[in-house]
């Protein structure tokens, strides 16, 4: 039930899953697109899904700090970031990340997912 | 007059001198390694060059020698070419003393922090990679990691607080705690599992799994773990990391917007066994 709405999701907002910035950035002026596109929130969530479904999963956390460090109140970037730290096996870092956030925010199917990849947030 | 019969002999002397000159730091362009690419509040650069600290923009190149400063309320992450990242919270400093990329094959990068909080990243895969951390008391040697540190007084600040160090003392200038962050044996995809190898006065610390963190107290001491960082403990060191920062924007926009649903594509993507990650068929995306 739940991955069919996540399913449904995926579908709805595909066009902000499309790449938004150089895949493989080996030059200055790639990592200057890497740096820009976390300054607008959306894109820069949108940049890091895509590092993340690449398994990037170190380069999703590097961009969604670069979306905290402007964006500091961003529930999604914050949850995404916790979520890519459970992802390394960092299942410390992503409850405490988990824990500055508020559970009625977010909907039920989406934070039992969460808790799925961060079971330590449940405990914490 | 010049001799033929010397100049052969003087132009063999002369070339080494000259190649040297030439490759000096000094007669050659500075070795541009990365950018800043997040730049919050006061953040400043000095080198060789500019010995008056200035303040810097985001995307300002960054070079060998290059010496990174943050203030108060500020915050600097730096990407370089492999797309490594080192990050610097408030009232820190770090120097990129050297830093070598040949794509696929070598990366070696070292630095210096001499106060302040700071996190490495790697960056792609290298099939020889290397990357060292230094500060005035010890080395951290890193393979593959996600790795945070703090130098100075809130190192000891939060050694204080950890049950297993039991109450060392530590020099609020140069103690330097270190943790491991990832990715750890339990992790997804295809990273390498991460390992730093924290060295001074002779011994070596290994950190090989994910919150184990090594402690050196002040110049002379030898590193104390491996142990377990605590909640609080790690809790406080990522806050010295994203500090609250000056100038940073409210945001709010996606969350009134379409909060869960956007974090429903990301965590759709990540959970395990879910299979839609074939529907991103964007170039460089996953195989279906």
């Amino acid at each position: 039930m739940q991955y069919e709405y996540v399913r449904g999701l995926v579908a709805a907002l595909f066009i902000v899953a499309q790449p938004v910035t150089a895949v493989h950035a080996e030059t200055l002026p790639e990592l200057d697109a890497m740096a820009e596109v976390a300054v607008d929130e959306e894109k820069g969530i949108a940049f890091a899904q895509e590092q993340s479904a690449r398994g990037e999963f170190l380069e999703a956390i590097a961009t969604l700090e670069r979306v905290l460090a402007l964006h500091p109140k961003s529930d999604s970037a914050r949850l995404l970031h916790a979520v890519n730290l459970c992802k390394i096996d960092d299942q410390l870092g992503g409850a405490v990340e988990i824990g500055k956030l508020k559970q009625k925010n977010f909907a039920p199917e989406l934070w039992a997912d969460v808790l799925t990849l961060c079971p330590l947030a449940d405990k914490e | 007059m010049i001799s033929i019969s010397s100049l052969p002999i003087k132009v063999a002397l002369l070339a080494p001198a000259l190649l040297f000159f030439a490759m000096s730091p000094a007669a050659s362009a500075p070795v541009q390694v990365g950018i800043a690419a997040t730049v919050v509040g006061d953040v400043r650069m000095s080198n060789a060059t500019i010995t008056k600290a200035v303040k810097i923009p985001r995307r300002q190149r960054l070079a060998w020698g290059d010496l990174l400063s943050t203030r108060k309320k500020s915050k600097l992450q730096i990407l370089l070419l492999d797309r490594s990242s080192l990050t610097i919270g408030s009232n820190a400093k770090l120097t990129i003393n050297r830093f070598v990329y040949d794509p696929g094959k070598k990366r070696s990068l070292t630095a210096t922090v001499s106060k302040g909080a700071f996190r490495f990243m790697s960056g792609r895969k290298s099939k020889k990679s290397s990357a060292s951390i230094s500060s005035s008391v010890g080395t951290i040697g890193i393979r593959g990691t996600a790795l945070d540190g703090v130098v100075g007084k809130k190192a000891v600040a939060i050694a204080k607080k950890e049950p297993f160090l039991d109450g060392v003392k530590g020099d609020k200038d140069s103690a330097m705690l270190v943790v491991l962050r990832g990715p750890g044996a339990n992790r997804s995809g295809d990273l390498d599992v991460g390992l730093a190898e924290v060295s001074a006065a002779g011994k070596s610390v290994t950190l090989d799994q994910p919150i184990l963190a090594a402690y050196i107290p002040r110049q002379g001491a030898q590193p104390i773990g491996p142990f377990t960082l605590s909640a609080s403990g790690l809790s406080k060191l990522q806050d010295e990391l994203a500090p609250k920062v000056a100038g940073a924007g409210n945001s709010g926009l996606l969350k009134a917007l379409i909060p869960a649903a956007v974090i429903g594509v990301g965590v759709g993507l990540l959970l395990p066994g879910s299979d839609d990650d074939c529907s991103n068929s964007y170039p460089g995306g996953p195989a279906c």
